[in-house]
């Protein structure tokens, strides 16, 4: 009985997820069609065309998610995973994105240090939030990927490759 | 094939930078595949801005050598811990890992070493003698045939790397709108570009590929933080490399194995999963003893392994001759060879054909060198599977910031790796498959000039002229094919599935 109803509840949830996804799939491609009215002559032909498909898959795939009785699955009757071997469809519940949106918001904040305080800094600052927030609590481990890390980029972006990685406005000359 | 061009190719093969490449590219082909939770696709994307200051031969030789290692690393862990590192290795993890637990973890994976060296070869050398013929195709493509190369681009992959039909081809038809932002290539109108001159240029593939794979599956190993860590492999028990009289009973089903891979390879979309399972079930059908099949037969261990590796070098015919890429990890390579400024088709086997050489027998080399490492180094490749995720996502994501910046120097490519990183997450989380976004952003551009310029030359009779030209029909029925594709798949899945399962019950 209860494993029923988990079931249920759980093929409600992948419904759902479909049928959200189906409603930002229209809207972006309505906002992005709004987009296209700027565009002048044969330049617009080829992003409307694109955009109309869109738009028609967004609708077929939000009223598959309010009819099927069950989650789409692989056309192959496989379990549903991609190519990357990991499970997918699995809800976008609170406790299943937080850590990676947490990740998320680190790399944007390391990306927004970059032209702050330059590449090195921010990457030394970067690695030691996200080992911290990944429970790395061994020192000496922490120390050696962030120098290790920092040595290999310097070497082979900036000495082989001539790189300018960024300097940021902060230290930089400009 | 001219011998002068081949020895070309050899006297730019063995130089110190390109052999380096290749031993790097091997090594780090191995781990990548060999953890659970990362990819070819990842490494191959995360190495395209290194290879971008690189020789072509090095850079190209290099992808090549983590894309076909990280096939064999694989089935390190499927053999281990009974977790496939790549999908391509879940075959065998079926027999690998009855193996491991009967004390035989090390003969399983010397045989699966063995095994994937050799399918590597076999379709290496496929490669090197079909490529320059099928090369000779596309000479006579002209903007039609350009068009519908790009929609059976998008419909192979739609249709057979998807979760569903429907998901797929959503996935490529968002990678298609990602295509038109920037300037127009016909009128120079410049479309979704918003008024950032950075978006004007277009979306920068790298940028995009390493988002669409290697952030995203950082994100998704952050998951883990709640779950707690995986598996992993204990010390390797018992020899590694099997004796002669059990490696001459596997000859037979490595040499089928390796046919199967490099033909599955060569059909677009099918991939190494595909070639592993039929490799697995021919192995299991020609079989005295059918009943062993799912108790730990090295049979079962050789047969996917082989084909599966065999796929590599048959899944390079169509990207080198048609720009087709059949899977996410050719995709990514197709942005390797863009990158080097590179075009696939029949100028690879002339004007570019002594680079182009090069890098096919670099793909032989690379395929040799892995089976001497991985037999040589198993219980070392064993050990380095073991470092956490913990250690390894930090390190992954500042190399996906930095190798999007160094591409043009540019912090608007982070953000747009940032982006497609979000993107690439959100799809797989809601069962959308990743790479026919890449497809739709590679193709997308060739389709719209192919169309617009064939409506042109068509002058009012569009139908007409496609049904007119005789490759334009042949690619038709093509898109048709893959089209239909799934529902064959579905139905020898089905089969191949069923039977060790029901002997899993029985055990």
């Amino acid at each position: 009985m209860i494993s029923t109803k988990s079931s249920i509840s759980k093929q409600s949830r992948y419904r759902n997820a479909d049928g959200i996804a189906g409603s930002a799939i229209v809207a972006f491609a309505i906002i992005m069609f709004a987009f296209s009215f700027e565009f002048t002559g044969e330049a617009a032909i080829w992003p409307r065309a694109v955009l109309v498909l869109l738009l028609v898959l967004g609708i077929v795939l939000v009223v598959r998610a309010g009819r099927d009785p069950k989650p789409s699955q692989r056309t192959d009757g496989t379990p549903q995973h991609d190519d990357q071997h990991n499970i997918d469809g699995e809800s976008l519940s609170r406790t299943v994105v937080a850590a990676p949106m947490a990740v998320l918001l680190m790399v944007i904040g390391y990306a927004a240090l970059l032209e702050i305080i330059g590449f090195f800094p921010s990457t030394v600052a970067f690695l030691a939030g996200i080992l911290w927030y990944q429970r790395v609590r061994n020192i000496v481990a922490a120390l050696g990927i962030v120098l290790v890390l920092n040595l290999v980029i310097y070497y082979l972006f900036v000495f082989e490759l001539n790189v300018q990685l960024p300097t940021g406005i902060l230290f930089g000359e400009g | 094939m001219d011998t002068a061009i081949i020895g070309e190719a050899l006297n730019l093969l063995f130089t110190f930078e390109v052999l380096a490449a290749i031993a790097f590219g091997v090594v780090a082909g191995i781990v990548i595949g060999a953890l659970p939770g990362l990819s070819g696709t990842m490494g191959i994307a995360l190495l395209i801005p290194v290879t971008f200051g690189m020789e072509p031969v090095a850079g190209l030789a290099m992808l090549t050598a983590i894309y076909t290692s990280a096939v064999y690393g694989g089935s390190i862990s499927a053999i281990l811990i009974n977790t496939p590192g790549t999908p391509a290795a879940a075959a065998t993890a079926i027999d690998g890992y009855q193996m491991t637990k009967k004390g035989q973890g090390g003969k399983a994976l010397g045989i699966s070493a063995i095994g994937s060296m050799a399918g590597g070869l076999a379709s290496g050398l496929v490669l090197l003698f079909v490529a320059p013929q099928l090369a000779k195709v596309s000479l006579a493509f002209s903007a039609a045939e350009y068009f519908l190369l790009a929609v059976f681009g998008l419909t192979i992959i739609s249709s057979l790397a998807g979760a569903s039909l429907l998901k797929g081809v959503i996935s490529g038809v968002i990678g298609l709108v990602a295509a038109t932002v920037g300037i127009d290539i016909l009128t120079g109108y410049p479309r979704f570009s918003f008024g950032t001159t950075a978006l004007q240029s277009g979306i920068e593939l790298v940028p995009a590929l390493i988002g669409l794979f290697s952030l995203s599956q950082v994100m998704i190993l952050a998951e883990q933080r709640r779950t707690g860590t995986s598996a992993t492999a204990q010390l390797v028990r018992g020899k590694v490399l099997p004796k002669l009289r059990e490696l001459k009973t596997l000859v037979p089903t490595i040499l089928r194995s390796s046919g199967i891979g490099a033909f599955v390879g060569i059909l677009p979309g099918a991939g190494g999963d595909v070639g592993s399972w039929v490799g697995y079930n021919e192995a299991k059908r020609f079989a005295k003893d059918k009943s062993a099949f799912g108790k730990g037969e090295p049979k079962g261990v050789a047969a996917p392994e082989t084909a599966n590796n065999a796929v590599t070098g048959g899944a390079l015919i169509p990207l080198l001759t048609l720009g087709i890429p059949g899977s996410s990890a050719t995709a990514v390579l197709l942005g390797g060879l863009l990158v080097q400024g590179m075009q696939p088709g029949h100028e690879l086997f002339t004007d570019d054909a002594d680079v182009t050489y090069a890098v096919i027998l670099g793909f032989l080399l690379a395929n040799i060198l892995m089976g001497v490492l991985a037999l040589a180094g198993a219980r070392l490749f064993v050990k380095v599977t073991t470092v956490p995720t913990k250690y390894l996502a930090p390190v992954i994501l500042v190399l996906c910031v930095v190798g999007s910046y160094a591409i043009n120097n540019s912090i608007a490519d982070v953000w747009v790796m940032i982006v497609f990183g979000l993107l690439g997450y959100l799809l797989r989380k809601t069962g959308f498959p990743t790479a026919p976004v890449v497809l739709g952003l590679i193709l997308g551009s060739l389709a719209e000039k192919g169309l617009r310029q064939s409506i042109v030359l068509a002058q009012g009779d569009v139908l007409g002229y496609y049904l007119s030209r005789p490759i334009s029909l042949v690619l038709i029925v093509l898109i048709l094919l893959a089209l239909f594709a799934p529902v064959f798949r579905r139905k020898m899945r089905g089969k191949v599935t069923e039977e060790p399962e029901e002997q899993k019950e029985t055990v």
